[in-house]
Parts: structure tokens; C-alpha cells; sequence
């Protein structure tokens, strides 16, 4: 039987960990379980860590505990007309899984990552210290930055327990400008745009159905909106269907900043009840600008693009011989200078995939046995 | 001076092996020379300077430096402010000039491959032709080199829009203490795992020392609105830049110059700012033309309304360079109006401008001393400047004193001690007031991994026992800076 803890408080959480030291047990730290559907350890979740520590729109910071689902936390940004331009990737996300996974999506190129919002955090360390870094103002390097060193670590480090960010205002009249194509030609429209650097809020194209939707963001006053939106129907050919973003078209729904940022791949997830196997691809933008984007997608159920931001995710339902997909994508990706992590995958997989390894990984283990000398995390991510 | 100093026998005789002559130094001028940054007030004398040109030559170095347990320490251009490359009595100085080579340059990825040992600005030159450059921009930008950027997490007047120097950084190769190469990140917007690039960039070269960095480039604005805002008061300059802010508005830039800057800026530059002025601020716009000068109008009225009794506009690129370059100037300006400067470099929330000003403006008058203000308004990003002889000891106490109460009061509102110049020697013993000791410890921890034997510029961010006292002998030493 596994136990599985939901402290109430962070001194909880610390005590629990603390009293770990001499338990030769791994502990899995556990937000909503987004990722972690089912799992065999003793866990400890953060969902009972919700608190709002701070707000101060007039400064653009926030604070909050990292248990806090991440549509609350945008909307409670929302009220003042702020936002933190981060993309999750699942609907029920705590912000702590959020950063523990360095989620990111269409937002990335213009918006930014973790990495450009992250300003403070707290967390508990595997000798059970809680451990505070960063502050709470825009600008700060007081000190070694692990606020950003626990972006994507993975639940390994250690027991992220509230995260600070800085925010921005959410944009003037925000417009969605679409299309629907069978084939792929709208990447060379969108290497197109890129070369002009036409400015963008956003892009996402998504495969499903033999079918892709490409949604491109763009705001501001009238002047300049008119300007972006002629030059991009310059490019496209007058193809694009140009919507208030608080009025979508229900075929671009998937584009609306409530679906971006609370989410964006849990209601395309929906439509697969088989077993599934998510690749998330990162690369250098080049490697998805210059080619057609069908290449990579060749057999995947459902892909959601960001080549502005280089990443993708291919999802693939009942896939009859995962290794052969992995290993056929795994050398596109290192060809191309990128990296492939296997979020989901059938068992028969095997331990974490991550093909080739990213660089600095053996520095990576050497701060996971730094910082948790026990070994209390359990987080496959530093196993390979 | 440098005889105690110098490098021993056999060790220099490995060095130059290993680079030749020319670029193994430990004569007293070179060390006189290698003293002290940016920061004047704690100079200390290096065991030797070495030049290394390339990886190879970098890690042969560091090896043996491990071998004989020599601690040691980076340099770029020695603009830094926090006293990060001043050596600790006995650290040899690496000196990385020579790593400026501008590699691939990738419109496609809109990366740039260089040398840590190469000038900011060059960045941008070099790239401009792409119509990219660049963004991080000190004012030091024509000076100041990117590996040192990196090793600060230098940010400049127009980060409040873009970001700092980890926000235009891919990747990274270092080398560790021991002399083994790593690479970190890549040309991709992340990689999977702990943000390690995030973690090392702003490590003040306690991590490893760079030897190539991947650096993000950034299409050029179209266009660029630069607006002068004249305030008669402090106070309304400092509410107008929160009112633009709450506005919804992200300048490029919102800086903020006091009535001494100006005065002394007018005396070098004639840049045609009012010197009857209390304040000014410089609001840069920037975007597609289009719509643009309905934002700098927007922009106008959110001042006027705050008491401004004057905006102008930059009518060309012309006037627009002459208020750039008394902004990135203002410091070499002071020079005209007092024999040295000691800045601090504390962040604050911006809505808490007012009060802060008023309270330096407070402590400098309770020591004495004339405090001058140009600084990072829209980031809450305080350069408070106080005016003093370097040749008075007495002066020069005073003027510590008064920076650590400054810093006290960015505390004290929830600020931090450094925006971008970095903790450094300067600012290590204020540490424990941000941070408990388990904060430190974890800090230690990470530097463990990187630098386990502490080689790598000691002394430097922690809180040093004795150090303060060793800090006022400093300033008493002989050494003239």
C-alpha cells in the first residue's frame, strides 16, 4: 500500500519530507496528476497549496503556492486585466507542475517561457530545508537564480511549493487571424512571415483528421492591426479569416486564450480513448520553418505545432510498434539538432525516453544528487 | 609590489608552455592594472594575468591551476560594478579578450554564435544587416563584453520591454574549474530538463568560465518614438512612470534622470535637456510605424497629466542619438562635477518609487554626501550615485555606509540588492539579509557541483567572515585607484 500525502500547509510539507531522510522509499511529488495518471510510490501533492501570496498589478508581480491550478491563477490575472503569457499543456495543471515540467506552446516565440516570467520561488530541498531564492520584483540577481533552475526539473529537485512571476498587461484588442488546408503549404507562408518579421502574438497549427488549422494572434490599436493584417493576407493570398479573439469561429475555438493558457492539448486529448503515445519534439525553428510540416507528423493521430516557438507535439492512438515510431522520429529530431521526449507511452517503452539526451545532463544528475543526496524524489527524468 | 605576488618558477614556465610568452604576465604594471573593476573601492592585487586564445589553451590552464590548487578568476572588459573580477589576494586573473571570434550568424534560428570576449555592441553590428541585433544594451554596451553579460545577467535601459541577458541567450559552452568543456542549451528556445543555462547565466563566473555563447537576435523595431518628459518635481516623474505602466503600456524604455545628472550632462555633452528640471524621463517607444504615434500621444497625455510641464519627441534619429547618448553617457558625465562615484544597483517595486527617492535623498544628506540619480525607472531598477573623493578614506566610509542603508531601504520595500550589476565582492555581505542560512547552504550546494574546491573566484556572493573590516583596510591599503 502506498501512502500518498496532501499537506496542508508548506511547514507540513517540510516535515514530511524532513522525516523522509531515513526512508529508503522514493516519495513522487504530485500536483494534479496530469501527467501522472496512476503511479506505484508513496506521493505528496500540492493541491491543498493554493494560496494567493500576493498580487500587486501595479508592480505586474504575483505570488502563489504552487499547488494553484493554473486557469485560477490566470484568472485571477485576468480580473486586472494581466496575464502570464505561459501556455500549459493540460486543463487541471498546477503552476507547480506547470514549471516542474517547463510547459510551454503557441504563446513561446513572442510571449516567452518560465524562464522569462519566473521571478521567485520557495521550495523544499530532499534534506527537507525549505528554501526560498529570487524575490519579488522584475529585475534580480541577488544571488545563484534557482527560480529558473527548477523550470523543467521534473519534480527531482525538489518539492516546489510557490512560485513568483512577473506578468504583463493582456494585449489591446486581440484578433485571431485563421485557416484551414488540407495539405502543408501554410508552413511556407508562415517562413514567409517569419522572414518579413511580421510581429506576432502567437501561432499554433494544429493536424487532426487529415486536416490542419493554423491560428496566428495579433493585437494593438487599429492602425496597427490593419498593417499586420494586410501584410500577413499579402502572404497568405487573402485566405486567412480574420476574428475577434472573444469571438471565434467554432472550427478556431482552439485558438482562444481560454483554451492557450488553461490547457491547450487536454480537449484534442479528448477524442482518444486507446492507448496514447505523446512525443514532444523541441528543435531549432529552421528544422520545422523549412520543411513541409507533414514530414513530421507522417502517422501521428494529432499534431499541435508552435514552429515559431520550435516544439510539437505528435500523438499517436494505438500506435502498433511505438519503438519504431520513436526511434524514426528520435532521428529526424537529433538530425535537426533538436531533442524527443516520450511525455506518455505504453510500458513497454521502457524507462524515460529522452533521445539523445540534452546537453549538460550530467550536470543535471549531478545537481539532483547535489540537492537530493538521499535520493527521496523520485523523478525517472535523471535515470537515463 | 607584484614580487610577492608573482607567479613561481615552474608554474610560469608551464603557462607559458602552454600560451607563449606574450600572454603569461606578473610584472607590477600588469598587476597594477588588474587591481579592480568597475568597482574602485576594494582593489587587490592578482598573482598573475594569463591570455589564454583558445578551449584548448583555456582548459590546459585550468588543469593545471587545479593540480597546483591556484585559485582564479575570468575577466572580460572590466566593466563590471560589483567588484566580480577583482581577484582575491593571490587569484590569478583569466583574461578572455582573445575569445572574440563572431562565428555562424543563423537568420533563419536568428542566433549568433560568439566569443565570450566579444564587445556587446559588436553583437548587434554584425547582425544588423539582417535587420536583427541584440537587445541586452548597458550603458557600458560599447565597452563591456558578452561573456561578461552573461556572467552578470546584465540587463540595460531597454530590458523593461526585452528582457535581460538570459532572455537572449541559447546556449553555452564553459568550461568547468577542472578544465573539462560543457555545453549547455543549444540553438532551441529550451532543452529538456533543469533550466541549467537559466542557473549558470548570472553565476558572476563562480560556475565556469565561457567560452562560446549562442546568442537569441531580435528583429530591429520598424520604428522608435523617444520621448523627453520634463518634471518639475521627483515625485510626479516617478508616479508617471507607474501611471504608464497601470496604463497598460510596456515601453522599450522608461528611465528616469535627476536634476544633478542633468546639470552634469549639460556641462559635457550639451544634449539640450533643461537643467532647471527636477527630473527627466526618457519613454522609448518602439513597433511597426503603424499606430505607433497614437501610443506616444497616449504616453504624452499620461505625463501631462502627472504634472509634466513639458514632452518633448525626438524629431529625428539625430535628436533621438543625442538624448541616448546623454543617457548612456551620464555616468562618465559625473566626472565634471566630482573626482569619483560609488553606484548601487537595488531594485524596487516601481509603485514604491516615490518613497525610496525620498529616502536616499535622506540618507545622503545625513552623511553628507551628494547622491545623483539615472536609473531604470520602469524596472524599479535604482543606480543611485554618490559623489565622493576616492583619495579620502574618511569620504570613502561614508559613502559604504550610505550604500548599505540605501540598499537597507530597497529591503525594507520589498526590494533586492542588485537589478544587474551583480553581488559580487561588493554586496556579498549583505547576503544574509535576503537570505537564511539554508538559503546560502543551497546556493553553496549548486556552486559545489559546478566548483567543488572554490577555485573559481572565492570570495565572492557569500558573506565572508572578517570581511568588512578586511574591506575598510582595503580602502586604506596604499593601493591607489
Amino acid at each position: 500500500m502506498n501512502a500518498f500525502f496532501t499537506p496542508e500547509t508548506v511547514e507540513d510539507a517540510r516535515r514530511f519530507i524532513e522525516t523522509r531522510q531515513s526512508s529508503q522509499r522514493p516519495l513522487l511529488i504530485r500536483g494534479s496528476g496530469s501527467r501522472l495518471p496512476s503511479w506505484n510510490y508513496d506521493a505528496i501533492s500540492t493541491t491543498n497549496l493554493k494560496c494567493v501570496r500576493f498580487f500587486h498589478p501595479q508592480d505586474m508581480v504575483i505570488g502563489v503556492e504552487s499547488g494553484l491550478p493554473f486557469r485560477e491563477l490566470i484568472r485571477i490575472l485576468a480580473e486586472e486585466n494581466m496575464r502570464l503569457p505561459v501556455n500549459p499543456w493540460f486543463q487541471n495543471a498546477t503552476v507547480g507542475g506547470a514549471v516542474a515540467a517547463n510547459d510551454f506552446g503557441p504563446d513561446r516565440l513572442l510571449g516567452g517561457g518560465f524562464r522569462d516570467f519566473i521571478i521567485g520561488v520557495e521550495y523544499v530541498n530532499g534534506q527537507g530545508k525549505l528554501v526560498k531564492a529570487g524575490g519579488r520584483v522584475v529585475k534580480n540577481v541577488t544571488g545563484y537564480d534557482l527560480s529558473r533552475m527548477v523550470i523543467g526539473s521534473r519534480g527531482g529537485l525538489g518539492l516546489i511549493t510557490a512560485v513568483n512571476f512577473k506578468v504583463i498587461p493582456t494585449p489591446t484588442n486581440p484578433y485571431c487571424l485563421a485557416i484551414c488546408q488540407k495539405d502543408g503549404q501554410w508552413m511556407q507562408a508562415l517562413a514567409e512571415v517569419h522572414r518579413q518579421k511580421i510581429p506576432l502574438d502567437y501561432v499554433q497549427a494544429i493536424q487532426a483528421e487529415g486536416s490542419w488549422r493554423l491560428g496566428l494572434g495579433i493585437s494593438g490599436n487599429e492602425a496597427r492591426r490593419e498593417r499586420i493584417i494586410a501584410d500577413l493576407q499579402a502572404v497568405f493570398r487573402d485566405q486567412l479569416r480574420v476574428m475577434p479573439e472573444d469571438n471565434l469561429q467554432h472550427e478556431f475555438a482552439c485558438f482562444s486564450p481560454d483554451q492557450r493558457f488553461s490547457g491547450f492539448l487536454t480537449p484534442h486529448l479528448r477524442a482518444f480513448s486507446g492507448e496514447i503515445l505523446h512525443l514532444h519534439i523541441i528543435a531549432p525553428g529552421r528544422a520545422f520553418l523549412e520543411q513541409d510540416p507533414n514530414r513530421w507528423t507522417d502517422g501521428a493521430n494529432l499534431a499541435v505545432f508552435h514552429p515559431m516557438g520550435g516544439d510539437l507535439h505528435l500523438i499517436y492512438e494505438n500506435a502498433p510498434n511505438p519503438n519504431a515510431i520513436l526511434d524514426g522520429v528520435a532521428q529526424a529530431v537529433a538530425r535537426e539538432g533538436g531533442w524527443l521526449q516520450v511525455e506518455r507511452g505504453p510500458e513497454s517503452l521502457g524507462k524515460p525516453q529522452i533521445k539523445p539526451l540534452p546537453a549538460g545532463y550530467a550536470l543535471m544528475k549531478q545537481l539532483k544528487r547535489g540537492l537530493d543526496p538521499h535520493g527521496i524524489f523520485h523523478a525517472p527524468f535523471y535515470d537515463s | 609590489m607584484g614580487d610577492d605576488l608573482a607567479f613561481k618558477g615552474h608554474i610560469k614556465k608551464a603557462l607559458i608552455k602552454i600560451m607563449g610568452k606574450t600572454w603569461v604576465k606578473d610584472d607590477p604594471i600588469t598587476l597594477y592594472s588588474y587591481r579592480c573593476d568597475g568597482l574602485v573601492l576594494h582593489p587587490a592585487l592578482p598573482m598573475g594575468v594569463v591570455f589564454p586564445a583558445t578551449t584548448h589553451q583555456l582548459c590546459a590552464v585550468l588543469r593545471l591551476f587545479h593540480e597546483e590548487q591556484i585559485s582564479f578568476l575570468p575577466r572580460g572588459a572590466g566593466t563590471g560594478l560589483s567588484g566580480g573580477a577583482i581577484p582575491g589576494q593571490g587569484s590569478v586573473i583569466i583574461e578572455m579578450f582573445r575569445f572574440r571570434a563572431i562565428e555562424e550568424i543563423d537568420e533563419v534560428n536568428r542566433t549568433i554564435t560568439v566569443g565570450p570576449g566579444v564587445v556587446n555592441l559588436d553583437i548587434s553590428k554584425a547582425s544588423n544587416h539582417l535587420g536583427l541585433y541584440f537587445a541586452p544594451d548597458p550603458s557600458s554596451q560599447k565597452a563591456c563584453t558578452v561573456g561578461g553579460n552573461v556572467g552578470e545577467n546584465s540587463g540595460g535601459p531597454h530590458t523593461l520591454k526585452y528582457g535581460v541577458t538570459v532572455n537572449h541567450v541559447l546556449g553555452l559552452e564553459m568550461a568547468l574549474p577542472h578544465g573539462e568543456l560543457v555545453t549547455i542549451g543549444g540553438k532551441c528556445f529550451g532543452s529538456p530538463g533543469p533550466d541549467l543555462l537559466g542557473l549558470v547565466i548570472g553565476s558572476e563566473g563562480t560556475f565556469g568560465i565561457v567560452t562560446k555563447i549562442v546568442c537569441r537576435l531580435t528583429p530591429i523595431p520598424e520604428k522608435a518614438v523617444t520621448m523627453l518628459g520634463v518634471f518639475s518635481s521627483v515625485g510626479d516623474a516617478s508616479r508617471t512612470v507607474s501611471d504608464i505602466i497601470r496604463h497598460g503600456m510596456i515601453p522599450a524604455a522608461l528611465e528616469m534622470i535627476d536634476q544633478v545628472v542633468v546639470q552634469a550632462v549639460e556641462k559635457t555633452l550639451s544634449a539640450g535637456f533643461p537643467t532647471d528640471a527636477a527630473a527627466v524621463l526618457i519613454i522609448e517607444l518602439e513597433d511597426l510605424s503603424h499606430g505607433l504615434n497614437e501610443e506616444a500621444a497616449r504616453i504624452e497625455t499620461i505625463c501631462l497629466e502627472n504634472g509634466a510641464r513639458e514632452v518633448r519627441r525626438a524629431k529625428d534619429e539625430a535628436e533621438r542619438a543625442v538624448i541616448w547618448r546623454a543617457r548612456k553617457e551620464a555616468l562618465g558625465a559625473i566626472g565634471a562635477i566630482s573626482p569619483s562615484y560609488y553606484t548601487q544597483d537595488g531594485v524596487i517595486p516601481r509603485s514604491a518609487l516615490p518613497r525610496v527617492l525620498d529616502a536616499m535623498q535622506a540618507i545622503a544628506e545625513k552623511y553628507d554626501l551628494v547622491v545623483a540619480n539615472v536609473f531604470h525607472a520602469g524596472d524599479g531598477n535604482l543606480h543611485p550615485l554618490l559623489l565622493y573623493n576616492s583619495q579620502d578614506a574618511e569620504q570613502a566610509e561614508r559613502v559604504q555606509a550610505a550604500g548599505a542603508e540605501i540598499l537597507e531601504i530597497c529591503l525594507e520595500v520589498g526590494g533586492a540588492l542588485s537589478g544587474e550589476h551583480g553581488i559580487g565582492l561588493e554586496k556579498a555581505n549583505l547576503m544574509g539579509r535576503v537570505y537564511n542560512e539554508d538559503d546560502l547552504e543551497n546556493m553553496k550546494q549548486v556552486r559545489r557541483i559546478f566548483n567543488p574546491s572554490n577555485l573559481l573566484n572565492p570570495g565572492k556572493i557569500f558573506p565572508q567572515p572578517g570581511r568588512c573590516s578586511e574591506m575598510k583596510i582595503a580602502a586604506k591599503s596604499g593601493i591607489v585607484v
